[in-house]
């Protein structure tokens, strides 16, 4: 059982792929959300109880921030980004449990993330616009820019990878040092802002993936249509 | 800090499988419900659109039918109100023809009455100048008036035409007819020869004559040989003038 020191301890290994903490955390996650969506969604009716209700509000939020920030897009980019929210929330939280940390202070975890975000807005924006509009946008407005949208792909990702990644750890370390120096009680405005801070976080990562996916799916074409 | 490439690889597998269980378990079912019930809210939106088209269907339906019955209503008054106008003209003429004719009626019972009684009167006044004359003449008549109006007998009977004589003989048959004297007077001798002979040559063959006296007859004789009757009379003579005047003469 090996452990690396700000990243996760390995738990065990399948041929080449070595299991952390992180990735068992991240399934507990899984399984926990998988099996609250279907109690909370398997008696469905037309006439919606209290928890129904939430449930609709919930997903329905979701749905409408994305449709303001692409509302062309928003039914294909939905499941993607309302699973950053959600999972983000959750994974963000876990670190208020004791004994358990959050996989997001783990920056191989928010780097898969990042990269899928990454991949994402390749993914969605070729679906959309084409592989050659697509490729064109990074000639825009004009082709010697082309390096400077590049190096601004990569290092946004990189940003949103080290963002979640050092606010989530430092929010632990944080937590977990005033509670080694102040005891039970004092923690508790300390655990508060834990929560805020990652709901926080989980949003912003969330809201820039959005950005920059419906930045992708929208082309200089439509641009300029929608400028006229 | 180190990037742990299987812990990217599987976190990133794991992310997606998340994606697709929450899009089936969590997404799909709640926008499928949404979906159902914004159908449903939008079919009970459409069928109350429905129900209210047909309601103002109905509305307008029976406004348009409350107006016809109004027109209609009107129609049939107006229909009445020239009806009954006819029946009362038809009625104050026949009143008018009824009350005419009552009119005429009384009217012609009138004259009839007074027709009725002006005969009376005529006949009362007849008769009264008959009983009169009849007075008159009783006081007036005597055997000298007697023996002129057998004298003017005798002379008619000579003075007869031949086909008139004729005529006689064949009621007669041929034959000589006894001859019923009825006179007011006794006849003197001279009188029944002058009356004998000149029937005798009225008859062609001797008569038989029977008498007798009438003092109704005033004055004059009365002869009877059926079918043949002559009548030379103050009697019978005021007798034949109020009955002509009675029958109108």
């Amino acid at each position: 059982m090996a452990a690396n020191e700000l990243g996760s301890q390995v738990l065990f290994s399948v041929g080449p792929l070595h299991v952390t903490v992180t990735v068992v955390t991240t399934w507990a996650v899984m399984a926990a959300l998988t099996l609250a969506a279907w109690l909370l969604t398997r008696n469905l009716r037309i006439g919606p109880g209290d928890r129904q209700t939430a449930v609709e509000g919930v997903v329905v939020a979701i749905e409408e921030a994305i449709r303001a920030v692409a509302p062309d897009h928003a039914e294909r980019i939905q499941p993607f980004v309302a699973t950053l929210w959600i999972y983000l929330a959750v994974a963000n939280l876990v670190g208020l449990i004791p004994e358990a940390s959050s996989p997001n202070r783990d920056i191989s975890a928010t780097a898969a993330l990042a990269i899928l975000v990454f991949l994402s807005v390749h993914w969605f924006g070729i679906r959309a616009l084409g592989l050659r509009q697509y490729l064109k946008h990074y000639l825009s407005p004009s082709p010697i820019l082309l390096p400077f949208h590049i190096i601004g792909e990569i290092t946004r990702t990189i940003a949103l990878a080290i963002r979640l990644f050092g606010n989530i750890m430092s929010l632990e370390i944080a937590a977990a040092l005033v509670l080694l120096v102040a005891g039970f009680l004092a923690p508790i405005p300390i655990l508060m802002l834990h929560i805020v801070e990652a709901l926080v976080q989980a949003y912003i990562f969330g809201t820039l993936a959005l950005i920059y996916l419906a930045g992708a799916m929208q082309s200089q074409h439509q641009s300029e249509e929608s400028k006229e | 800090m180190e990037l742990d490439w299987s812990t990217i690889a599987l976190e990133i597998v794991n992310f997606l499988i998340l994606v697709w269980l929450l899009k089936r378990l969590l997404y799909k079912p709640v926008q499928d419900i949404i979906a159902q019930r914004r159908a449903a809210i939008e079919a009970t939106l459409r069928e109350a659109d429905d129900k209210q088209a047909q309601a103002q269907a109905l509305r307008t339906q029976y406004e348009n039918r409350l107006a016809e019955w109004d027109k209609e209503k009107q129609a049939a008054r107006e229909t009445l109100r020239q009806e009954i106008e006819a029946e009362r003209q038809k009625q104050m003429a026949a009143l008018k023809d009824a009350l005419a004719a009552e009119l005429e009626k009384t009217r012609s019972v009138e004259e009839r009455q007074r027709a009725e009684t002006l005969q009376r009167l005529e006949e009362s006044a007849v008769a009264q100048g008959a009983r009169f004359c009849a007075k008159l003449l009783e006081r007036l008549t005597g055997p000298d008036l007697h023996g002129r109006l057998l004298e003017l007998l005798v002379a008619e009977l000579e003075q007869l035409p031949e086909k008139r004589r004729a005529e006689l003989r064949n009621g007669w048959r041929g034959q000589a007819p006894t001859v019923e004297v009825v006179s007011a007077y006794t006849l003197s001798d001279g009188q029944c020869a002058r009356l004998q002979q000149s029937l005798d040559q009225l008859a062609g063959a001797p008569c038989r004559l029977t008498h007798r006296e009438d003092d109704t007859l005033l004055a004059g004789v009365r002869l009877s040989a059926p079918p043949w009757h002559l009548d030379v009379n103050l009697g019978d003579e005021l007798q034949h003038f109020a009955e002509f005047t009675h029958d109108g003469h």
